[in-house]
């Protein structure tokens, strides 16, 4: 295990470098001053420029320049336009946000995701599996935002059952986790909407694979009713696999919530990064697109990892 | 070079009944786009073809949306755009994906092992994250748009022609062309390339599902096409506001969407059936991960069906608990106050901008206010004044007892000093001149240039007693530059005035107001409480909250439930405000309005230089007309930068009347006539130009005016922007033609407040007039009342020949407010907020 670590660790720096570059060569490639793309143009100063310059490398020849960029995206140490103050602090600001809205939906398209796959499996290309596949088709077809405005104009506008948008009531000056939830359960609807088909086709399938193995043939032999063959015997072995959609839909969801926060007014990470791309504030947007991708990345890294780790059965090479 | 049996495929893929039904939405879907133009019945451009927001009728099949214009006309030609821009941004997908894909899977090694990680680097990516700042960074246009989605998308087609080539290379027919001396790029191009053809097309198909998915995204948000062209995405953000009023605006082109991206959806998973049949047998297992797992039942025990229920029965039971929790009252008075924006910090000596004045009211004291009816100056921190007769030397006696927030006291070394902050060369304030009232101070103008160490015209006579001498008589002094709030000298004197707009004591500031800073959640709330020690006496509130709503529909439907007390600088729309009056859960009030709206053009522009095409333009507008149609007929039209309610504004001024005619008829004597499509031409130029404004009412006004002056023969485009780059880059001469923006003159105590945007030496548009800057300046160094008055009303003689603005209207400020609220009567909104002492909330 360890070598197999050695080893994606090792593939995860030119991956990085990749993304480092790519960041780089959007603010070389961008028209106008680099410098002058990362500083307020209202209140820029010729002097101010050229320390900024300074302050960013641009006067040192490029390799040097890509070095000093990227660890000022990767620290987090630029300054926004809008606060002045370096991005890293909005973004922890922002973080839990967003990474509540995740895991919410992680869960729940595993919760609903999960039975539905097992559901198809059990007979394929039946009626159920037909319309499943159809539902699944929907589910990745319906556009988010729009879906987003369906459901609040039913449960908040007509129905009236969940609040509108924020995260938290606002009578109170100080208030709870608990009354966060409902200001949490239909974005964390919407979001886990887009990755509960791809969950519960990937169970389906890997269902289907479980149970054509010959232990599953050897329990039915021995008598074991349906029910117990597909949860006892199937399913553990089905479910291990689907640890690693997780690590595939990661970018869809975080890609998602820029949307979803939107709609929603949510203060995350996903909002943040349109509000800075509508204000143009380049140091939040850069900044947070690097260090996105970077913990996209590492996330994927770790659930392989773990996958590697929980199945025994895996032969490294 | 088709394998053999591949009819066979095709019959199959006739046969599935769900690709058949998708397949032939999709044709009607892509025939209603092209046939748009004779299908739509009417111009989708076109407004008041109908009542605004009208419901689904034979008429307008799909409603019409706030501006009168046909859902269904609209629809039909945002599909063009958006399954135009679908179908090339699938095109550069493929392409990329096929050449990545057969080099990858053709040469194998280690070009497969780049490419198979570049594969992944892009797959990891969060693409919309990634596209925003594309768009961002190089401004949001077709083919960037094209480019951008296309080479973001192209992994998973990588993924599948790279096996398919890993398998066909090692085939006979390849081994052939390989042994007779075809080269690696004939054998790919004409060998294995047409076998490949079919996972082409079917991910080809399903490309397109995407890129639609992620162009309609972009657009609602902003950031996809540019206005004012339909897009789906698009109609879907502008029908937002109005959601929970006309629910059509935005659910029929969303639904378009959904009905495009799912039958491509169906029709490519029905030739993957067809064209794969081993994935009928053995589900796709697409991703290519890694083998499926194999061999050894008896794992451990896992989570149970029961354990699952009990799980989904939890959570049921949590949010049940946490509604009956959130919907209980919490016993303190804390009022919740929406407003549109957010701020940029709340320190009043770095910034000052009209919707942060009145939270600079909440949290701080100037050394006088003015009164909510007289508009003249009254005593705040300043207990009174004297001034000198020749109008050059003020006197203020100070409020003793006073204490900051932090419990500091307050004196007069904490006023200089602050004024003096106002003053220091690294204040960007200073250089702002619309807001200038301190270069009048004896000293300020030095001390900003840098050649004297401090303000000289600022004294501190004791702690109570201070006193400024002026360079010359400044009649705004009380009731603008003496307003603004204090700060405590101890707690903000060591940071260098550079870093003060951005430093964290701008955001958690400390004053002497009626309320303290406790927190604030960037793009969320600005929490206060209520200062117990404010000097006449802690307010009746608990709390205030202040939410950042940028929404009308959002706030409406905040309102409704008790989310929200009262939306301060936050237009309701009037189709909202008329049924909120027999609404029980608000209370609907309309404050006389404070925003002059006004079109601009830039003076300097060739288009505008004569002054009869801006005569002509003041004649093209039916200002009560635009009135009616937006804000339901509640306000006044205007024709000066003047505040209304006071005596320097000019009664005798005349409205210009609506007269289109006479427009065209002054056009044509400036030399411009009607080309062959109706729009005026002079010299081989056409009357075109670009009106910027920026989204909400003022994108609403730019609408109106472009309907008005198609109607004189100009052809214009609409180019919204943010507000903060339109307000700091745009609006300067030569870098718009024309504008719509809007002035809050209603609320200026003194007319010599607003009228720095007129003056030659910082016009915004480029308009300069000496005798106007002689007559601004004599009117704010007139001491007596009646010179003064007369003096303004000349000037807005000169103004009414010039036309610096196209001023239009005043609408009523069109506010709700929550039954629980007990709101003091005044007349603006601005007023009401400036009185939160008074406010208070009833059970």
């Amino acid at each position: 295990v360890r070598t197999y670590l050695l080893r994606r660790l090792a593939q995860l720096v030119p991956v990085l470098l990749g993304i480092a570059f790519v960041t780089f060569a959007i603010v070389r490639a961008a028209p106008g001053d680099p410098a002058a793309l990362m500083v307020d143009v209202q209140l820029l100063s010729p002097e101010d420029l050229q320390r900024f310059r300074g302050e960013l490398g641009l006067d040192a020849p490029w390799p040097l320049q890509f070095v000093r960029i990227v660890g000022e995206l990767a620290s987090g140490q630029l300054k926004s336009f809008r606060t002045g103050e370096p991005v890293l602090g909005v973004l922890l600001d922002r973080l839990p946000v967003t990474a509540a809205l995740l895991v919410g939906a992680l869960v729940l398209a595993v919760v609903a995701g999960v039975p539905l796959g097992i559901l198809s499996a059990t007979r394929p290309h039946g009626r159920l599996d037909n319309w499943l596949t159809v539902a699944a088709l929907g589910g990745v077809s319906v556009p988010n935002f729009w879906f987003a405005l369906v459901l609040m104009y039913l449960f908040a506008g007509v129905w009236q059952l969940l609040p509108v948008s924020g995260i938290g009531p606002t009578t109170k000056l100080t208030y709870t986790v608990l009354d966060m939830v409902p200001y949490f359960v239909l974005p964390t609807t919407v979001l886990a909407l887009a990755i509960v088909p791809a969950v519960m086709r990937y169970v389906r399938s890997s269902m289907i694979d479980a149970l054509a193995q010959d232990y599953v043939r050897t329990a039915r032999g021995k008598g074991v009713s349906e029910l117990g063959v597909v949860y006892r015997h199937a399913l553990r072995n089905a479910l291990l696999p689907v640890v690693t959609v997780v690590g595939m839909l990661l970018p869809i969801l975080v890609g998602a919530t820029a949307v979803i926060e939107s709609v929603f007014a949510m203060p995350g990470l996903g909002r943040l990064v349109v509000e800075a791309a509508v204000n143009r504030d380049y140091p939040t947007i850069l900044t947070l697109n690097f260090l996105t991708a970077a913990v996209v990345l590492l996330t994927t890294l770790v659930v392989d990892v773990l996958y590697v780790v929980l199945d025994p059965r895996i032969r490294l090479e | 070079m088709s394998g053999p049996g591949r009819s066979s495929e095709w019959r199959r893929f006739a046969a599935n009944r769900r690709a058949g039904v998708g397949a032939v939405v999709l044709m009607t879907l892509a025939l209603t786009s092209l046939l748009a133009p004779v299908l739509a019945r009417h111009d989708p451009d076109r407004q008041r073809l109908g009542p605004a927001l009208e419901a689904p009728s034979a008429r307008h099949l799909m409603g019409t949306d706030s501006f009168g214009r046909d859902v269904f006309s609209r629809t039909l030609w945002g599909g063009r755009v958006s399954q135009a821009i679908g179908l090339l941004s699938m095109a550069v997908s493929v392409v990329a994906g096929v050449t990545v894909g057969g080099l990858a899977g053709y040469y194998g090694g280690r070009t497969d092992g780049a490419l198979t990680r570049l594969t992944e680097l892009t797959i990891t990516f969060p693409t919309l994250f990634a596209l925003i700042t594309l768009v961002a960074v190089f401004g949001a246009s077709v083919p960037l748009l094209v480019l951008a989605i296309g080479l973001t998308s192209w992994p998973i087609t990588a993924r599948v022609v790279r096996a398919e080539f890993l398998t066909l290379r090692e085939r006979e027919f390849v081994q052939a062309a390989r042994a007779l001396g075809a080269t690696g790029a004939r054998t790919m191009v004409a060998h294995i390339l047409p076998n490949v053809v079919p996972v082409i097309i079917v991910a080809a198909t399903l490309r397109v599902a995407y890129v639609i998915l992620v162009e309609a995204g972009l657009s609602y948000l902003g950031l996809g096409v540019p206005a004012p062209t339909a897009s789906w995405g698009g109609m879907v953000a502008d029908g937002r506001e109005h959601l929970f009023r006309a629910w059509w605006v935005s659910f029929f082109p969303g639904l378009f969407v959904f009905l495009t991206v799912m039958s491509y959806n169906l029709v490519g998973d029905g030739l993957r059936d067809a064209f794969d049949p081993r994935q009928l047998a053995a589900p796709s297992r697409r991703s290519g991960r890694r083998a499926p797992p194999h061999t050894s039942p008896g794992v451990r025990e896992g989570s149970t069906p029961m354990g699952k229920k009990f799980l989904a029965f939890a959570v049921l039971i949590l949010v049940t608990g946490a509604l009956v929790v959130g919907g209980a009252a919490s016993g303190e008075k804390v009022a919740v106050v929406a407003v549109g924006t957010t701020f940029i910090n709340l320190n009043p000596l770095t910034h000052i901008v009209s919707n942060m004045r009145v939270v600079n009211n909440l949290l701080f004291d100037g050394l006088t206010r003015f009164d909510d009816d007289t508009y003249q100056p009254k005593p705040d921190l300043a207990e009174s004044w004297t001034v000198s007769r020749d109008g050059l030397e003020y006197v203020f006696k100070l409020r003793r007892g006073v204490v900051f927030h932090d419990g500091t006291p307050f004196t007069a070394h904490d006023v200089k000093f602050s004024w003096e902050v106002i003053c220091h060369k690294d204040n960007a304030r200073m250089a702002d001149a619309y807001v200038d009232h301190y270069t009048p101070i004896k000293g300020c103008r030095e001390y900003h240039d840098g050649t004297a160490g401090g303000v000289d015209g600022i004294e501190v006579v004791d702690d109570a007693t201070l006193r400024v001498r002026l360079n010359e008589p400044y009649t705004p002094f009380l009731v603008s530059s003496a307003v603004t709030g204090i700060l405590p000298r101890a707690k903000y004197q060591g940071i260098p005035v550079k870093a003060l707009s951005q430093h964290p004591l701008s955001r958690a500031v400390v004053g002497t107001g009626p309320f303290m800073y406790v927190d604030w959640k960037e793009g969320d709330r600005l929490v206060l409480k209520a200062n117990p020690r404010y000097f006449l006496g802690k307010p009746r509130l608990d709390g205030l909250v202040i939410r950042f709503i940028p929404d009308a529909a959002t706030r409406l439907l905040e309102f409704r439930s008790g989310g929200i007390h009262f939306a301060f600088f936050s237009p309701v729309r009037p189709e909202d405000f008329t049924p909120a009056r027999s609404d029980p859960r608000v209370v609907a009030k309309a404050y006389t309005g404070i925003w002059h709206y006004f079109f601009a053009v830039d003076h300097t522009n060739p288009l505008f230089k004569d002054g009869k095409v801006r005569q002509a333009l003041n004649h093209a507008f039916d200002r009560a007309r635009i009135l009616k149609d937006l804000w339901g007929g509640q306000g006044t039209v205007v024709n000066s930068p003047i505040n209304a309610a006071l005596p320097a504004f000019n009664r005798k001024v005349p409205v210009p009347e609506y007269d289109p005619g006479k427009a065209r008829a002054l056009l044509r004597e400036a030399g411009w006539q009607p080309g062959p499509d109706g729009v005026l031409v002079k010299d081989g130029k056409r009357f075109e130009f670009a009106i910027v404004n920026f989204p909400g009412t003022s994108k609403d006004m730019a609408v109106a005016y472009q309907d008005y002056l198609k109607q004189i023969g100009m052809a214009t485009r609409l180019d919204t922007i943010d507000f903060p780059t339109l307000w700091g880059v745009r609006f300067r001469p030569g870098k718009f033609e024309a504008l719509s923006f809007l002035w809050p003159s209603g609320f200026y105590p003194d007319p010599g407040v607003g009228l720095y945007p007129f003056l030659c030496a910082n016009s915004r548009t480029g308009y300069c007039n000496p005798e106007a800057d002689r007559l601004v300046v004599r009117g704010r160094s007139t001491l007596n009342p009646e010179e003064r008055n007369r003096t303004y009303w000349q000037l807005q003689d000169v103004y009414a020949r010039d036309l610096p603005f196209i001023w239009i209207a005043t609408p009523a400020d069109l506010r709700l407010a929550s039954p629980r609220l007990v709101l003091p009567e005044r007349q603006s909104d601005f007023l009401v907020m400036k009185s939160i002492t008074e406010w208070d909330l009833k059970e």
